[in-house]
Parts: C-alpha cells; structure tokens; sequence
C-alpha cells in the first residue's frame, strides 16, 4: 500500500504523539465515568476503588498536556500510564476476588460473573493507559522525517531495543497483539453482560460475532504483511463502527427505561453502560493504528 | 374441576398443573446449601399421622382446605397435604409468638371454628356440614369469608374473632401448599436464592435455568362461587371485561 496521506506518513514513522496522546486521554475520560459510577454502585466499599477514578482523571489530564507541549508533559504521560496499568492489573486481581468472595464463588461462575465485579474490565482502562505509554514514546507530529531526530532515549528501554521501533512507527506486530488482547476484554464483558439480557435484541450478537474476526484478522496481521493492510483495517473499521452504534443503543437502552430521562442519573446507572460499546470501538481503534504501522525491524 | 375456557370442559388433573410444564424446582437442589436442601427435601416425606384434630375434626377440615385451595386439578396422588401441616403447628403449639386479644389461643380457635360449622349447617340446611352439597358448602364458606355468619354459632363468634380465625385458617392453607417445592414447581418459582442468585432481574425473563411461562386460559369449576364474587365485582368495572377467565 502506497502512503497515500500525510497523516498516513506521520503515523508510518511514528510522529503521531500529540494525535495519540490526545486519544488516549480522552478513552481515559471514558473509561474514568464508567469506573467512577460502577464503583459508586459498589458503595466505594475498599479505598483502592478510588485509584482508577483519580488516575483516569490524571490520565486524562496528562493526556491533554502532551497533545499541546510533547516535550514538557511526555515524560509525565508516560509515569501516569504506567502507573494506571499497574493498577489495571492490580484491580484485574481483585475483580476475580470479588467473583470469589460472592455466594458460592466460582462454584457458580456464570451467576457470579454477572453479578459480581466485572472481571475484564480493569484490563480495558489498562488498555487506554497503554495507549498512553505508547504515545508516550512516539515523536510529535512536528518532528523532522527521520526516524531518531530530537529523541533521547532512556539508557533502560534502549536496552530493550523496543523504543527506537516505536519512535519510528516500527511496532505493527505490537500493537496487533494489543489488538487481540484488547478485543478479546472487551468482548468478554459483552458475552456476558448481554447474555444477562438474554440476548433479547440480536443486534447484541454483533460484538461477539465481531470479535472473532478482528481477533483473527490482528493475529493474521503479525505473521503476513498483507493480512495488516487488507483484513485488518476492514474488521478494524467494523468494529470502531459496531461500537458506535452499540454506544446508540445503549442510550437508547437507558432512556428507555422506566423513569426514562426523568431519571438520568439512576437510569445511567443501573441501565446498560453507555460508554462501554466504546470501549470495544476503541479495540478496532488499536486495531486501525497497527494496520498502518511499519513491521518491526524492516 | 377447572375447565377449559374454550372447549369447556373439565381439564384433566396433571401431575404438575400451572403454567411450567416440565419446570422441577428440585433438580436445582445442588445449587443449594446444605441446611436448606435438608429443609426442603423434608418437606417431600409423607405426611405423619394426626396427632392434634380428632377423625371427626379431620375431615371436617380435609373439606374445608379442598373449598380453600383446591386440588382438583392435581393427580390424586400429587395433591399437597395441608391438614397434617396445620395438625402438626397445633399439636406442637408452634404460633407467631403472639395472639389478639379478641381471639383464644390457636388450637382453641381451630377447634371452635370448627364446632361452629357443625352448628350452622343443620341450622341453616337441616344436615350437617359434610352432608352438604358443594355448592351448599360454599355458601357457608362464603358468608363467612364475609363475616356475614349464617345463624347458628352465635355464641361461637362471642369468644372468636370470625375475621381474624378466617385469616389464621386461609393463612395456614397458603403456608402448608406453598411451602411444599411441588408447588414451587407450579409457580415457577426457584426456590431458595442462596447461594443461587438470580441474574436477569428486569422484563421478568427467565433465569437460563428457568423454563418459559406456557399460559393456558381456565374458568373456575362451574360449582364454585368464588368467582361468581369476582364477576358480581367487575360489574363496578365494567372496563374489566375479564369475566370469571384466567389467563
């Protein structure tokens, strides 16, 4: 595929850091509303539950910074994403936890997983959190054509030899396993949640029927170049817009509730969650991102 | 006998009747604790003898709990024993702990309710209660139902709050037939929640393990007059133009 854009170029030689930071906060700004009430139905019942709210805000905050001055608030992006996903893992492990500590633990998995904490949903934040860290290694938009102009790169990641790739857009094979791994999250948490509802509209099987393929697609995408450029951007698309319209129907969802927009707050609450169809947009955002990537070490 | 709102005719008893065929709240016993499961599989043993009404008293009662809540509909062998359970509580002497001033202690009452429908049948029929036709059995029922007693007992309702023993005896009917899982079977109910949970709390759809409601229209037993009441009743509202059928 030809570079066809210069947003295409800039993302192929990874100066896209002011683009992606700005995204990054902002799936953080969802991610942080949804944990912010999903924990308040928790009653905030363990102080830890506090931390993803505060670091989602910060998150954020970080992200917006780096959008506007790279070079002064990079640095700060990067601590703040690592930290969050860190904390994505720890609640990772205190989700399953809670599934554990509920009538009869896992001995009722399929109850108890609906019921209890969501068990995925703290891998999601990390997810926004790791588009973070990513954008925080990348160069910004501004940055001369090539690859290691202007960096300076820390003596551990250098080691690594990871960082160089990045900076120069050279991390498809990465962010295809991120892909996978963030698809697979957020597809988890729809299974069940509209298996809750018994799948009483079928347009509640797109996301799982869509998982598989955009899965399928980024695992192509690691071993052969050509399933990066055609499959890959196809179902990554599918599945940014899937999540859209899932982010209608679950307004919908909530307005529609007895009490309606009466009573937004509670309906917000107990209704489906509204931003979590994002959440799986953003899977096909990660997606479309390692689709225009350069393959490592080429 | 119920009967069929189209064909009108009587429905066949079942073994299970309602609107969950095939639905069996006991094949969830493992997701139950284990102190509950012992509790609710008790409650499928036969019945123990009487200890507590005489032979006379008990058949006086077996009519009454069929008017109450009957069975007909049930396979004679799948009818839920209610007499045995009232029998035990009162012989046991097990109540709620308190009792109303107007009324005797429950044992007592029981047994003037009783002596009270002894005395209004031949008053009011020249025969006594068991003798009486269905319908005349009934009627009886009813005025009390109504706390309109039929002349007879009298003195009876001196010492016996009529309103408040027909509570304590409806009351008791319900406790013995749905404490009984063969009837949480027929309502479709799950049994114990714990540590089983539910999940699917919105729009009233079944749990994955519950089975779909088959609604099935019925009338009431042409001989009853419960539902006659209830028809009398909708002529107030004439909006409700259900009539005496159920579905």
């Amino acid at each position: 595929m030809r570079e066809t854009t210069a947003v295409d170029r800039l993302v192929r030689e990874g100066r896209f850091q002011r683009a992606l930071s700005l995204v990054a906060g902002l799936s953080s700004i969802l991610a942080g509303v949804e944990v912010a009430w999903e924990h308040y139905k928790g009653s905030y019942s363990h102080r830890v539950m506090y931390t993803p709210v505060l670091l989602s805000g910060a998150l954020a905050g970080a992200g917006v910074a780096t959008a506007i001055r790279p070079r002064a608030a990079r640095a700060g992006l990067r601590a703040v994403s690592l930290l969050t996903i860190i904390d994505g893992l720890i609640g990772f492990g205190f989700h399953i936890r809670g599934v554990q500590r509920k009538p009869a633990g896992w001995r009722l998995p399929v109850t108890n997983i609906i019921m209890g904490p969501p068990v995925t949903a703290p891998l999601l934040f990390a997810v926004s959190a790791y588009l973070g860290l990513i954008a925080s290694f990348l160069r910004p938009e501004e940055s001369p054509g090539s690859p290691l102009a202007g960096v300076r790169i820390p003596p551990l990641s250098r080691a690594f030899g990871v960082v160089p790739e990045v900076r120069a857009g050279r991390f498809q094979k990465h962010l295809a396993v991120a892909t996978i791994l963030s698809t697979f999250f957020s597809a988890f948490e729809a299974l069940y949640s509209h298996y809750k509802n018994r799948f009483r509209y079928k347009v509640q099987w797109t996301p799982i029927l869509l998982a598989p393929l955009l899965m399928g697609s980024a695992a192509a995408a690691i071993p052969f170049r050509w399933a990066a450029r055609t499959v890959l951007p196809f179902t990554s698309l599918l599945a940014i817009l899937n999540g859209t319209i899932g982010f209608f129907y679950h307004l919908k969802g909530v307005v529609e509730r007895a009490g309606g927009v009466k009573l937004k707050l509670y309906n917000l609450m107990y209704g489906p969650p509204v931003f979590a169809p994002l959440l799986y947009s953003a899977s096909g955002f990660i997606g479309l991102l390692a689709s225009l990537m350069r393959r490592e070490h080429e | 006998m119920p009967l069929d709102a189209e064909t009108r005719k009587p429905l066949q008893p079942r073994v299970q009747p309602g609107y969950y065929p095939d639905y069996d709240v006991i094949s969830q016993q493992r997701f139950w604790d284990a102190a509950t499961r012992e509790l609710v599989l008790k409650r499928l043993n036969p019945a123990p003898p009487l200890r507590f009404f005489t032979p006379e008293e008990a058949k006086l009662m077996q009519v009454v709990c069929d008017h109450l809540l009957p069975q007909d509909d049930r396979e004679p062998g799948h009818r839920i024993e209610i007499v045995p359970s009232i029998d035990e509580r009162l012989f046991a002497k097990k109540g709620p702990g308190y009792r109303y001033e107007d009324m005797p202690p429950d044992d007592e009452a029981y047994r003037l309710f009783l002596q009270a429908l002894d005395l209004m049948a031949p008053a009011n029929y020249g025969r006594p209660f068991l003798e009486l036709t269905w319908r005349e059995q009934e009627e009886i029922l009813q005025a009390l139902n109504k706390s309109r007693p039929p002349d007879g007992a009298g003195e009876i309702w001196k010492r016996l709050s009529l309103p408040k023993v027909w509570t304590l005896l409806v009351g008791d009917c319900i406790t013995a037939y749905y404490q009984h899982p063969w009837s949480w079977s027929e309502i479709g109910f799950g049994g114990p929640a714990y540590p089983r949970a539910y999940m699917r709390l919105e729009r009233g759809q079944p749990e994955p393990w519950e089975v779909d409601e088959q609604r099935y229209s019925w009338e009431a037993p042409p001989d009853t007059l419960s539902d006659l009441d209830e028809s009398s009743h909708h002529d107030h509202y004439p909006h409700l133009t259900h009539g005496g059928i159920h579905d």
